[in-house]
């Protein structure tokens, strides 16, 4: 380790900010060089884009001045947050310019329909989605990432506009899934393989989930093949967070893609608990079993893959898998009666999955998580007094006792965060 | 953005991965485009009368709702769960859809399913021949003529009838 690296290693196994030993060195001060006024503006603008936030600027200055870090230590964090920066206004404004232009080529479509000949309206739209399609190729050739990525942003939407400018010349009909998963189809190898930020994962991964979600709700009530295709709809999600263990894909993609699913298997689990507030047949249990079938396989492989690929986080990914699945299938497969008994049963399995993850969380450091667990937690324990009590009296006081218990967890939650955030 | 994983072209296996990549949402849409024209090509010709199904309120969204004011002839029975055919011929200048039982063959043959045609009740006496209703995409600037044409004057619909039995609306126009 290098003598005056910023971060060393201390005694007691701390990795801390160095500790200046010597003498505050007096920071070279810059004059005014002598030059045109261009000159001067493009130093200016160049040093604009190196130097650290001017916020993390005046903390190092005063840091140093305190003589809590030395004088080379500042010098290279200044210099590892000027590469590190990211031009996150410049790319917000760019992607709302793309998405402005992707509505605006679709609405000018849309308004000149009758003018515009078929051939021409369909051939334009191919040669758009070709020069799409060259632009990231040669952004790749280039290194030229940032260019790659709205390439492909917009390939992606010709691509979803083009499958309905093709149902708009033909006159196609047809359900909602047909387009979703046609547009899954043409663009997923190309989403997995050239995706690079968080945006480009979830805006693929929430597709990937309404493609086959779409077909499932086209036919609720079918039996026989449907009831498969309503469990391989359920099991996207965890289909979502073993593609996202795939070699070649991006760290900011794949990780956008397992938020995305993790957050609609929490969601969706925690909504299909409420299957204990109502009866369930044996009928409807034995569909819901064959439906659960898949989600069950797939939860499974995405955690054992999971374990392996990302082995940091091992004990969360059960809780954050599994543990959901499982909850649901018990709600909506186990036969039961619409009676308080069920309910509570209901409501202490619900506890018992999240409190699992806040208990995994708080182990990996997760404080995010773990917050949204106690609060998940605590408003269902409120949710459970509307529920049990029928009467307009009975309810006035569950809603008053649920308020206070609600008002208690809320403070409880907070010393709780605030014990973990102040944890280091 | 996270430089590891960022895609390259410094190998053969790399290259040719992307070309695929890239190549792929272009060639699903040219083959889309080729299906249907090949389809459309070998399609015959039919000028339907219709009716605005809400005479009121023909457009809907981008689509003006219409149903085909053709003579029906056959069951209604034979025509469960929209699984029948129609088939169409012409007497005396006039289109006749018979409704046709499934699996039943004839030379102009309309598959319900597949061309998104509903059938719905036809309110009045009984029995009377259900009411085939259909709707064709519009644009902006032409929908505020054609819905007014609608309610004033009799209308009918220019379709394409391919061999695999689906009935494509290509336009209105005012029935001769």
């Amino acid at each position: 380790m290098r003598k005056n690296a910023p971060f060393m290693q201390q005694p007691d196994g701390c990795a801390c900010p160095n500790v200046r030993t010597t003498a505050p060195v007096e920071r070279p001060t810059r004059k005014a060089s002598p030059g045109s006024l261009a000159k001067k503006l493009a130093m200016r603008a160049t040093d604009r884009q190196t130097r650290p936030r001017m916020s993390l600027n005046r903390k190092l200055t005063a840091w140093e001045a305190a003589g809590l870090i030395s004088e080379a230590a500042a010098t290279e964090i200044r210099a590892f947050e000027a590469r590190e920066r990211r031009p996150v206004a410049l790319w917000a404004i760019v992607g709302l310019g793309l998405l402005a232009l992707a509505l605006g080529i679709l609405l000018m479509v849309s308004a000149n329909w009758d003018r515009i000949p078929d051939a021409l309206k369909l051939g334009t739209h191919i040669a758009l989605a070709a020069a799409a399609a060259g632009t990231v190729w040669w952004a790749i050739a280039q290194s030229r990432p940032w260019l790659a990525e709205a390439a492909l942003f917009m390939l992606g939407a010709l691509v979803l506009a083009g499958i309905a400018l093709q149902s708009q010349v033909y006159q196609l009909v047809g359900p909602l899934w047909q387009p979703l998963l046609l547009w899954l189809a043409l663009m997923t190898p190309a989403m997995l393989l050239v995706g690079q930020t968080r945006l480009t994962g979830h805006a693929w991964a929430l597709l990937a989930i309404a493609g086959p979600l779409a077909l499932a709700t086209e036919n609720v009530d079918g039996k026989g093949i449907w009831l498969w295709a309503h469990g391989a709809a359920m099991a996207t999600p965890a289909v979502l967070v073993i593609l996202s263990f795939l070699p070649r894909i991006a760290a900011a993609f794949a990780t956008a893609v397992r938020e995305t699913a993790i957050i609609v298997l929490l969601a969706a689990a925690s909504i299909a608990h409420f299957g204990w507030a109502s009866e369930v047949t044996p009928a409807e249990a034995g569909e819901m079993a064959v439906r659960f079938v898949l989600p069950v396989l797939a939860a499974v492989a995405a955690t054992l893959l999971s374990r392996r690929r990302a082995p940091d986080y091992m004990a969360l990914w059960p809780p954050l898998l599994v543990a959901p699945v499982l909850a649901a299938a018990l709600a909506l497969a186990v036969p039961h009666p619409d009676v308080w008994v069920s309910r509570f049963v209901g409501v202490l399995l619900f506890a018992a999955v999240w409190g699992w993850i806040a208990r995994e969380a708080a182990r990996a450091g997760w404080n995010a998580l773990f917050a949204v667990a106690v609060a998940a937690i605590a408003i269902r324990i409120f949710v459970i007094y509307i529920e049990l009590f029928g009467s307009l009296a009975a309810t006035g006081g569950g809603l008053i006792a649920g308020g206070a218990l609600l008002i208690a967890l809320a403070l409880v939650w907070r010393r709780l965060v605030s014990r973990r955030t102040a944890m280091p | 953005m996270n430089h590891s994983n960022r895609p390259n072209l410094s190998n053969h296996s790399n290259r040719l991965l992307l070309a695929a990549a890239l190549l792929l949402p272009l060639a699903g849409l040219a083959v889309g485009i080729a299906t249907r024209q090949a389809a459309l090509s070998d399609a015959s010709q039919w000028a339907i009368p219709i009716a605005g199904y809400d005479p009121r309120d023909p457009l809907r969204g981008r689509y003006i709702a219409f149903t085909y004011a053709w003579q029906v002839e056959g069951s209604a029975g034979d025509c469960p769960d929209a699984r029948c055919s129609l088939c169409l011929s012409r007497r005396s200048g006039a289109v006749v859809a018979t409704i046709a039982p499934p699996g039943a063959r004839c030379p102009a043959r309309v598959d319900l399913a597949a061309s998104a045609i509903e059938i719905r009740p036809s309110f009045g006496r009984e029995p009377a021949p259900p009411a085939f209703a259909s709707r064709i995409f519009v644009s902006e600037s032409s929908a505020p003529a054609l819905e007014q044409m609608l309610r004033e004057r009799p209308m009918q619909v220019i379709t394409s009838l391919t061999a695999d039995g689906r009935l494509v609306n290509r336009r209105l126009q005012p029935a001769p």
